[in-house]
């Protein structure tokens, strides 16, 4: 479980985040919607403390989490992360990425960290390019070894960050396909998508997110069938139109 | 066409008869510039350390300032051996030290004073290299749970030094030539091989014909060299893209 409590943060004298307060149940999958620069990726990076936030909190099972560097490393092993643009590291082939942190973070065998991350591989279909560069992979390749790379390392929630905004149309499905099979086995997930299809099928809950607040938060995905606020009308109305 | 072959003929009887002195003086010449090449690169690695390190908002008060003062060390070395020329380098430490008593080796001093040239200009070729890297690196690996030190370690460094591979090239090319102003204290270089021993009987034309061959050998060599190492890594870099596997 994810409790932030009063998070805010600032750019720029500019509130991206206003006084946060959510809780993310285990096992649930959190899908958070709203317009560019409404503070969806700022709101998963405070999450893992990539952002570090000026007030309020963020505790992992009622741990908090700070910049120590041994609270940061105890929160980082629980959250996963995947990027919109992967992040893959470009020095190592596909099975090394995914091989890499286990190694390093969590002290695995090299033998053992190449089972973990065979098998994450194996669930996303990219087995057969282990030993493949990654600039030589296709996006929706590329994210789908960024989701095995992230699971690789056993966490307790996967945290999204738009990951198919960045992908050429016809490889989306690929990766949308990868999160729903993740979804069904139960991992708490945290997802900020532009995909509105998507997000209504998958949701066990919908946020939607504007200047740095949480303007509705609702169970599964009657967000989009019955928009309690005039701002969520707004823009769910734009991708209705558009669909 | 008698004078070029009398000339050519010196230049014969010169490489003859000094044949010891002049493999020496190659000698020295590229043992200067590979292991100071080598060496500076090291030394660089800890001087860029010292220059990217900040200190955490909440650190303690003093524990700020030797954070400042290690990094301001790094800038202000990196600034003077970049804002002065190395043959003055070589006369201050060569003959510093000696006022102090604490003569060393000419040879010594050399390689010392190429090593840490090399090291102030490959601070900030790595520097740049770490900046030019996408930050999206750095958070990939901290997401991931590794520590500042475990991401520089084994994402960042690794990938701006093999960024780096032309430039390191190129400063052990500059370094190839750039050794001759060492011959200022003495050091048994091919610049001061060729002054030696052009200066038996006046010939200097014919010795210094000889040693630029000589460096126009070795360094046209290194090229070669690394122009094949970095063909390798693009080759390598560039396996064409099959899209078998690909989920629909
Ligand atoms: N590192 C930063 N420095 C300064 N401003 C930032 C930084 N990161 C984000 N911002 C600003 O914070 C605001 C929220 O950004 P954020 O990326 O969280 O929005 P978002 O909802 O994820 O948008 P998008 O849908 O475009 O990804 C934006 O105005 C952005 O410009
Ligand atoms: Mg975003």
């Amino acid at each position: 479980m994810i409790t932030l409590e009063h998070v805010t943060k600032v750019y720029d004298n500019v509130r991206v985040l206003d006084d946060i307060n959510i809780q993310f149940k285990k096992g649930t999958v959190n899908v958070i919607i709203g317009p560019s620069g409404s503070g969806k990726s700022t709101l998963l990076r405070t999450i893992n403390y990539l952002a570090e936030p000026e007030k309020g909190q963020v505790f992992i099972h009622d741990e908090l989490v700070d910049a120590s560097p041994k609270r940061l490393r105890k929160a980082r092993k629980a959250v996963g992360m995947v990027f919109q643009d992967f992040h893959l590291f470009s020095h190592k082939n596909v099975l090394e990425n995914c091989m890499l942190a286990q190694i390093n973070v969590l002290n695995r065998a090299k033998d053992e960290a190449k089972k973990v991350a065979l098998k994450h591989l194996k669930a996303v279909h990219m087995e057969s390019f282990v030993t493949r560069r990654v600039d030589t992979l296709s996006g929706g390749q590329k994210q789908r070894v960024a989701i095995a790379r992230a699971l690789s390392m056993n966490p307790e929630v996967l945290l999204l960050d738009e990951p198919t905004s960045a992908l050429d149309p016809e490889t989306v499905g690929e990766v949308l396909e990868a999160i729903r099979t993740i979804a069904k086995k139960g991992m708490t997930l945290i997802l900020a998508t532009h995909e509105m299809a998507f997000a209504r099928a998958i949701a066990d809950r919908t946020i939607f997110m504007d200047a740095g607040k949480v303007v509705e938060d609702r169970n599964g995905a009657t967000i989009f069938e019955t928009p309690h606020h005039e701002r969520t009308c707004a823009f769910l109305s734009r991708f209705t139109k558009t669909a | 066409m008698i004078v070029q072959l009398s000339v050519f003929n010196t230049m014969r009887a010169m490489l003859e008869n000094n044949a010891s002195l002049w493999l020496y003086g190659l000698r020295t010449t590229l043992l200067l510039a590979f292991v100071g090449t080598v060496v500076g690169l090291l030394l660089a690695l800890v001087l860029v350390v010292m220059k990217i390190q900040t200190p955490r908002r909440d650190a303690h008060f003093m524990k700020r300032i030797l954070v400042r003062l290690v990094r301001r060390t790094s800038i202000l070395y990196v600034g003077f051996f970049r804002g002065t020329p190395m043959m003055v380098q070589a006369m201050l430490l060569y003959y510093g030290l000696q006022s102090l008593g604490l003569g060393i080796p000419v040879f010594t001093a050399g390689l010392v004073v190429v090593s840490l040239n090399t090291a102030a200009y490959l601070t900030e070729v790595l520097r740049a290299g770490l900046a030019a890297l996408h930050k999206g690196q750095k958070e990939a690996a901290l997401a991931l749970g590794m520590s500042p030190y475990a991401t520089y370690r084994l994402v960042l460094f690794p990938q701006a030094l093999k960024n780096m591979v032309p430039a390191i090239g190129n400063e052990l090319v500059v370094n190839l030539k750039d050794t001759a102003v060492l011959s200022v204290i003495g050091v048994t270089e091919m610049f001061y091989m060729g002054r030696r021993i052009g200066s038996a009987r006046y010939q200097f034309t014919e010795s210094f014909i000889i040693v630029s061959l000589l460096y126009l050998l070795v360094v046209n060599i290194a090229v070669w060299l690394l122009g094949k190492l970095t063909n390798m890594r693009t080759r390598r870099a560039s396996i064409p893209r099959s899209d078998s596997g690909v989920m629909t």
